[in-house]
């Protein structure tokens, strides 16, 4: 059985491991209605998403801080007592991860630049951090680079898995475009977003397939490319595109 | 770094000598790069890590140059990622090319690129454009999240047809704003109506259902409503059932079809006052195929209904 909170968190690439990753992916890719949740999860997020922007209110903050202190407390007690055993290991650590993953879904919500971390109660709305990468950003990779699997793999899918995969790479896809915009990286939300009608066109069957997906496949590296230019401009300050 | 730039320049520079490639079935632009392009293809991903004043320079060579037109699209995709006023420059000038292929990524691109002026200058090549050119330019405004421009052609649209595409594509972007403006003006089309039921905007499709408007679009609207997934609207169905009568009551049980609302059928058929209705909703309820139809069929059955419900022939 896989909770939204687990499809949540394949969505964010945050806190699951590879194993568990993989598990989900195949779960998708085989389950139809696993892929409808996950196609309402995501319609919902887009819903959400769409509310205008409203300053969390400090009650808010504090009750945050305190769930992540508490996780945060819980998985340092589990650490004590836990024995080596993966999945015993895994129920133990549940609870961090549920409520960092609330954190990164409200603070995807609620911020123009969401973060895992829940920020500490302020007067003034947290703003863009050029430090260590966000959930956001190392999601945005993780993204990326996914997508070009997925693609791959779409050759050797049947007529169904495909459809499915395409719907899942539009829908993911679509909600990566929303963070962008709302992390202040427009320019990568066009990006993301100018990859919609070329998947709606794959998902259609209409243009040579294999045109569109080596032109996805070349976009998508080239950002990959851009992104890694970006981290090694923040290290050494030079000039990239 | 001299070295590796320089390698990237001759990679592409190379198209000189082998995009002489015999004649393919398909146009470059419609296939898959073969194996050279692909070499080019990897030198231009090779650029992303150059600085604009160097990358610049190499891909106007390759814009060009002898490279094939899928080369050239990919250039022209890089070219996006440059903020430059010359890089836009390139752009606006190969969206007034008359290479159809080369002209749609270029707008294309000027969408991913994002800069207001040139997005707003699409509006001379969307109005001297086809139908392709046309459709290009609203998915290059989409791309950019640029709602003005696409509601202007809206709501300037010379057809019915024209104000359909960019209404489709404003409820594509979440214009509800635009979307709504658009629906304050007389005689709503109906592109808009679906517009609103993809962006679930109950509120207007319910204004235009309960307005005095042209009868068979206050019809669709209650229709369209019938699309929106959620409580609210299957509410308002039910309401729009019970305030009214003849094809607005009609219009409001196919919506509840196409919500699948059996649960909301039933309690309508619970609380009909005659045969006729009874018989009706009944029907409705049998091309539901839930449980709800059971029940209700079941009980029509079993108890002398006050409200009469008919025997079936031949039970």
């Amino acid at each position: 059985m896989i909770t939204d909170d687990e499809l949540l968190l394949y969505y964010y690439r945050d806190g699951l491991d590879a194993a568990e990753r993989a598990r989900i992916g195949t779960a998708l890719s085989e389950q139809s209605e696993l892929a409808q949740r996950l196609q309402t999860l995501v319609s919902r997020l887009d819903a959400a998403a769409a509310m205008p922007e409203v300053p969390v209110p400090e009650l808010t903050q504090r009750r945050w801080q305190v769930a992540l202190e508490r996780a945060a407390s819980n998985d340092d007690v589990a650490s004590a007592t836990r024995t080596p055993r993966a999945g015993r290991r895994w129920s133990l650590r549940w609870p961090a991860m549920a409520a960092a993953a609330a954190a990164v879904v409200a603070a995807l919500i609620l911020y123009p630049h969401p973060t895992v971390e829940v920020p500490a109660p302020t007067d003034t709305p947290p703003i863009a951090d050029t430090g260590d990468a966000s959930a956001y950003e190392r999601g945005l990779k993780v993204h990326l680079a996914s997508t070009e699997q997925q693609l791959a793999a779409l050759d050797s899918a049947t007529p169904e898995q495909r459809a499915r995969l395409i719907e899942t790479i539009i829908a993911q896809n679509r909600i990566y475009a929303l963070a962008a915009e709302r992390a202040g990286e427009p320019q990568l939300a066009r990006v993301l977003r100018a990859f919609s009608p070329i998947l709606e066109d794959l998902g259609q069957g209409r243009g040579d397939s294999s045109a569109s997906i080596a032109q996805l496949n070349f976009e998508l590296r080239v950002m990959q490319g851009r992104l890694s230019a970006v981290d090694a401009s923040s290290n050494t300050h030079s000039t990239t595109l | 770094m001299r070295f590796r730039i320089t390698m990237l320049a001759a990679l592409l520079m190379a198209g000189a000598t082998y995009a002489q490639v015999p004649k393919e079935s398909k146009p470059a632009a419609e296939r898959a790069p073969n194996a050279d392009e692909e070499l080019a293809l990897a030198a231009l991903e090779g650029l992303m890590a150059q600085s604009p004043e160097r990358a610049l320079p190499i891909i106007k060579k390759v814009l060009a140059g002898s490279q094939t037109t899928v080369v050239k699209q990919r250039a022209l995709f890089v070219l996006s990622q440059i903020d430059s006023p010359e890089a836009r420059e390139i752009l606006v000038q190969t969206a007034r090319s008359t290479d159809a292929a080369m002209r749609g990524e270029a707008i294309r691109s000027i969408g991913i690129g994002g800069d207001p002026k040139t997005l707003a200058g699409l509006l001379a090549i969307y109005n001297a454009g086809g139908a392709d050119v046309k459709e290009e330019v609203l998915q290059a405004w989409m791309i950019a999240g640029h709602k003005e421009s696409v509601y202007q052609v809206a709501l300037n649209a010379k057809s019915e047809e024209e104000a359909t595409k960019a209404i489709q594509m404003l409820a594509v972007m979440g214009a509800t704003d635009e979307l709504r403006k658009l629906g304050d003006r007389p005689n709503a089309s109906k592109g808009l109506l679906y517009a609103y039921a993809m962006n679930e905007d109950l509120a207007s499709l319910r204004k235009i259902a309960e307005g005095g408007g042209e009868l068979s679009v206050r019809i669709e609207a209650i229709q369209k409503i019938g699309m929106i997934d959620n409580d609210a609207a299957r509410v308002a169905l039910r309401e729009i059932y019970s305030r009214n009568d003849g094809e607005i009551r009609d219009a409001a049980l196919q919506g509840m079809l196409m919500a699948n609302d059996e649960q909301g059928v039933l309690a309508l058929y619970r609380a009909a006052k005659t045969t006729e209705e009874k018989r009706a909703l009944l029907r409705m309820l049998s091309m539901m195929d839930g449980d709800a139809a059971l029940q209700a069929i079941d009980a029509a059955l079993e108890t002398k209904s006050p409200a009469g419900v008919p025997p079936v022939p031949g039970k």
